[in-house]
């Protein structure tokens, strides 16, 4: 089955849902993986190995910090989210908020407005 | 454990794409998990796992490329290329400049010798000690370029710079005919060697496929 690629419009979503997970709890991939499927109702279906670069890129960021802990009996390395990383995700929802109110609000008038072209 | 053929192609690439040892064990070891994982969910026969492992984690290849282009982009010169690749060459040449002089100097005090009135090979070695900091500035800065997957103006802006550097430092100190040519050729030429390679690069990159993204269930 072919998948299609995110539109333009959804770069840095996945960012966010990560940080939205991690400021719960710390993680490891796959954990983040199955919470974010969970969280969004599975939605959003990602490429699961496109996640770690992401994190990496987080990590390499400072939004988060990784360390190498037991979990279930194996080793694994565990993702949290930095003090940057919080401010990041602050300031990455209230940007979403902003334009999805206003998305939202252009389209409503689409609705009730003069059309633009004649 | 995960699926051996699929990791270790994943590393091939990785490996082919000028990513570092350290992160491409790194990827591999997490991705090694998160397969074992997906093993773990269900009681599926190995070759249908294998396929599961496809569908759910996507090809080797793709992740790879994925994989470059986050990497790059944590990059400190992706986001400031004018400052690395114009301003830093200057301090960067400085301090290999003062560290070779120190060199120089600490060699001549140890082995008491006098570059200007020994015979002629213990002239080519100081001189060839001061080129060397041109050379290795040329080679950091096209190296950071390639690394970054930064486009390949960036790089030959600073071999520029360090080319014409080298030209004014040959005007102002003794003016050799063969050092002169030296420090102005050398950063060109080392520019266009990493051109070369980089260029081989990104058409193998190109043919192996776009970077692949997350993508949205229609």
């Amino acid at each position: 089955m072919k998948k299609r690629t995110n539109p333009p419009f959804l770069n840095g979503v996945p960012e966010m849902l990560i940080l939205h997970v991690l400021s719960r709890h710390a993680m490891h991939g796959y954990e983040l993986v199955q919470a974010i499927k969970a969280e969004t109702d599975a939605a959003f279906e990602f490429g699961e190995g496109c996640i770690y670069p992401i994190l990496h890129r987080l990590e390499a960021q400072g939004h988060l910090h990784v360390t190498r802990e037991t979990v279930t009996g194996r080793r694994r390395l565990v993702y949290r989210l930095t003090n940057k990383g919080k401010k990041q995700f602050c300031e990455a929802v209230a940007c979403w908020q902003r334009v999805n109110k206003a998305i939202m609000r252009a389209l409503q008038g689409g609705e009730h407005g003069e059309p633009a072209l004649a | 454990m995960g699926n051996p053929l699929w990791l270790d192609e994943l590393r091939q690439q990785l490996f082919e794409l000028g990513l570092p040892r350290w992160y491409i064990e790194r990827l591999a070891e997490e991705m090694s998990d998160h397969i074992t994982d997906i093993l773990e969910e269900g009681t599926s026969m190995e070759a249908k796992n294998a396929k599961r492992i496809a569908e759910r984690l996507g090809g080797a290849g793709a992740l790879a490329q994925a994989a470059a282009t986050e990497y790059r982009k944590s990059f400190f010169c992706r986001n400031h290329p004018l400052l690395t690749f114009l301003v830093l060459p200057v301090p960067v040449l400085l301090i290999l400049l003062g560290m070779s002089l120190l060199l120089s100097f600490g060699i001549g005090c140890v082995f008491r010798l006098d570059p200007f009135s020994s015979p002629s090979r213990v002239r080519v070695i100081a001189f060839g000690m001061l080129w060397i900091p041109f050379a290795l500035s040329a080679i950091v800065f096209c190296r950071l370029a390639l690394s970054s997957g930064q486009p390949w103006r960036w790089a030959m802006l600073s071999c520029s710079l360090l080319a014409v550097l080298g030209g004014v430092d040959a005007l102002l100190g003794l003016s050799l005919h063969v050092r002169d040519v030296i420090f102005i050729v050398t950063p060109v030429t080392i520019a266009f060697g990493f051109s070369w390679q980089w260029r081989r690069k990104r058409r193998q990159s190109i043919l192996e496929g776009q970077p692949h993204q997350p993508s949205v269930e229609t």
